[in-house]
């Protein structure tokens, strides 16, 4: 529920946060291939969000959900005269529609199980991609995509990582006004109290495959942006270790809001790619960071940046009172 | 719901003898007839029949293994039972699901708290009070959509009109702020009721209510049994402490080893051979 004026601090900080990363970024076309990449992965985490850490449903399929919202824009790209804006809303209806009709057929399964059959879809998914040449490209993926329109003039890289880096902002601000809603309270009872929503008459079911859709849809844009970023998709960029890279980073940077779901994709793209001193063995470096913040600190970074934030506040608060 | 000014507080215990007597048998609000229910060689329950009232409290006791938490289960449609039929508000449940019970005007809490305990005790009972607005897909994409863009929806309405305060303060639950983690199992009890109060029941299914409560804990739940009962309500109240059930029920059904033996006025029930029998042995009962 929202809390007054409180409700305002949020969006306002991390606007700020929002525009100085824009800022740190524009002009070097190096630092906005990293964005970008950290765009796409923070989709993925966000699109993980909702079902899996508020609501405890793990999906591994989320490689196809993406390689939907890729091919969805690709496909409208290469073979139709279509604006590319459409892709967005056409790929987010597909993945949607193939996460619920998935979760549907897994509905009475859970945990290791529904685990287990979502990783083969993903499996399966990225092999159709390669079978199904006449419509996917095949091995070969689809290359040379036209660059989209933006305000009546080809969209450059520069603008593109402005308004991605926005999205991300809105969707992460959206899944957090959503987390403190009743439909976010009920999904996260949903977690560890299925039985007690169901009594109080919601069909935890359906919350699940809502949940599912929307996480799906959240991803497919991260799929949307791939494809615009490389003018080029391939099949093996939407293979299954993409998820496991996605799943963590939620966990890593802090459970307790979708903004760290925002933070682990930085985290993890700068753990990977960027440290150079990590070069050869940053996804290892990542999962001992993983490991260490389980262990020691299962709120993520962002839980305890948070908690040492409030101490700070009330002891500000408390000498105020004090000396007051 | 009652408006606040109706509510009890915890302090002021609800004596039976306060208690309106529960209204004719045109009103009976559950009907169970010969409802049986076997795990493999084990009969958990055996041709049970009982009806409850609009008002009523209905006391349901008897030792370990009675049946009774299994009785409660078909009732509240968690379970299925092999045969017989169960009717709330006129409308069969056998077999139906859980929340068809709840769409039928049940609600229930459990033996074994189901509470969410990361979540604060408010939003634990908060769901109870969406639980209307989200029984349907249509209701869970309105409010999904009214999340997202921060639009409030009725039951942001209602919660912002204090309901969940008023529910936690008539129970005496304080600090609904806290986690769950951080409340004791008396109070995670009267989180579990503040939840099922919200969702406006009909017949309300306690189980175990007071096991682990302490004072406190029971007065706010005897608060909430007068609370439905203002309501026109009828509560199931299953309790291995015989004399506080004896106390708040207006007529107590004895189960044993899955069959009911008695059913009848509390005071003649605990002076019944068949409890005496239940719970000391034939010798002592002869």
């Amino acid at each position: 529920m929202r809390q007054g004026g409180s409700a305002w601090v949020e969006p306002i900080v991390t606007l700020a946060l929002a525009i100085a990363a824009m800022a740190a970024v524009h002009g070097s076309p190096y630092l906005e291939a990293v964005a970008l990449l950290t765009c796409t992965y923070a989709f993925i985490a966000l699109g993980m969000y909702l079902p899996f850490i508020m609501g405890g449903a793990l999906s591994m399929a989320y490689n196809a959900y993406l390689g939907v919202g890729a091919y969805a824009l690709a496909l409208i790209a290469g073979r139709s005269d279509w604006d590319l804006a459409w892709s967005l809303p056409i790929g987010m209806l597909i993945a949607a529609a193939t996460a619920v009709l998935l979760g549907f057929a897994t509905r009475r399964l859970s945990g290791f199980y529904l685990a287990a059959v979502t990783l083969l879809f993903g499996i399966a998914f990225t092999t159709w991609l390669v079978d199904a040449e006449s419509v996917t490209g095949g091995s070969g993926g689809l290359q040379g995509l036209r660059v989209p329109v933006f305000a009546g003039r080809p969209l450059s890289n520069s603008t593109l990582v402005m308004l991605t880096i926005l999205a991300v902002w809105i969707v992460a601000l959206a899944l957090s006004r959503l987390r403190n809603s009743p439909f976010g309270v009920a999904v996260r009872a949903r977690r560890r109290a299925a039985i007690a929503v169901e009594s109080c008459g919601i069909p935890v079911s359906t919350l699940t495959l809502v949940s599912l859709g929307l996480g799906a849809a959240v991803s497919s844009v991260g799929g949307s942006l791939f494809a615009v970023a490389n003018h080029a998709i391939l099949p093996e960029s939407f293979a299954v270790d993409l998820v496991f890279l996605c799943i963590f980073m939620p966990l890593l940077g802090g459970q307790d809001r979708p903004w760290g779901a925002v933070l682990g994709a930085i985290l993890v793209v700068t753990f990977t790619f960027q440290l150079t001193f990590f070069k050869e063995t940053g996804s290892l470096f990542f999962s001992l960071a993983v490991l260490l913040v389980l262990v020691i600190a299962p709120r993520g970074v962002l839980g305890y940046v948070l908690i040492g934030l409030q101490k700070l506040w009330k002891g500000t608060r408390g000498g105020e009172t004090r000396h007051g | 719901m009652a408006e606040p000014s109706n509510m009890a507080e915890p302090s002021n215990m609800a004596e039976p003898s306060n208690m309106a007597e529960p209204s004719n048998m045109a009103d009976v609000i559950l009907e169970c007839r010969g409802v049986n229910k076997a795990y493999g060689a084990v009969r958990a329950v055996n041709d049970v029949s009982l009806e409850l009232r609009a008002g009523e409290v209905l006391g349901l006791v008897g030792p370990n293994g009675a049946g009774k938490t299994t009785l409660v289960d078909l009732i509240g449609g968690e379970q299925r039972p092999d045969s017989g039929a169960i009717t709330a508000l006129g409308r069969p449940l056998a077999g139906a699901p859980s929340r068809r019970a709840r769409v039928n005007g049940l609600a229930r809490t459990f033996q074994h708290p189901q509470v969410a305990l990361d979540l604060t005790a408010r939003e634990n009972m908060l769901v109870g009070l969406a639980g209307p607005s989200l029984a349907t897909l249509s209701g869970q994409l309105r409010e999904l959509a009214a999340g997202i863009v921060g639009a409030g929806s009725r039951i942001e309405r209602d919660a912002a009109r204090g309901e969940v305060e008023r529910v936690a303060a008539a129970l005496g639950l304080k600090d609904i702020e806290r986690e769950c983690r951080e409340l004791t199992l008396g109070e995670l009890r009267l989180v579990e009721v503040g939840r099922a109060l919200l969702t406006r029941p009909a017949l309300m299914l306690l189980d175990e209510p007071f096991a682990g409560s302490d004072a406190h804990g029971v007065a706010g739940i005897r608060s909430a049994i007068a609370e439905i009962l203002r309501n026109g309500c009828g509560v199931i109240l299953v309790d291995h402490n015989v004399d506080i059930v004896a106390s708040l029920a207006h007529r107590i059904a004895l189960l044993n080893l899955g069959a009911k033996v008695f059913d009848g006025d509390p005071k003649a029930c605990l002076a019944s051979p068949e409890m005496q029998a239940v719970y000391f042995g034939e010798r002592e009962a002869a």
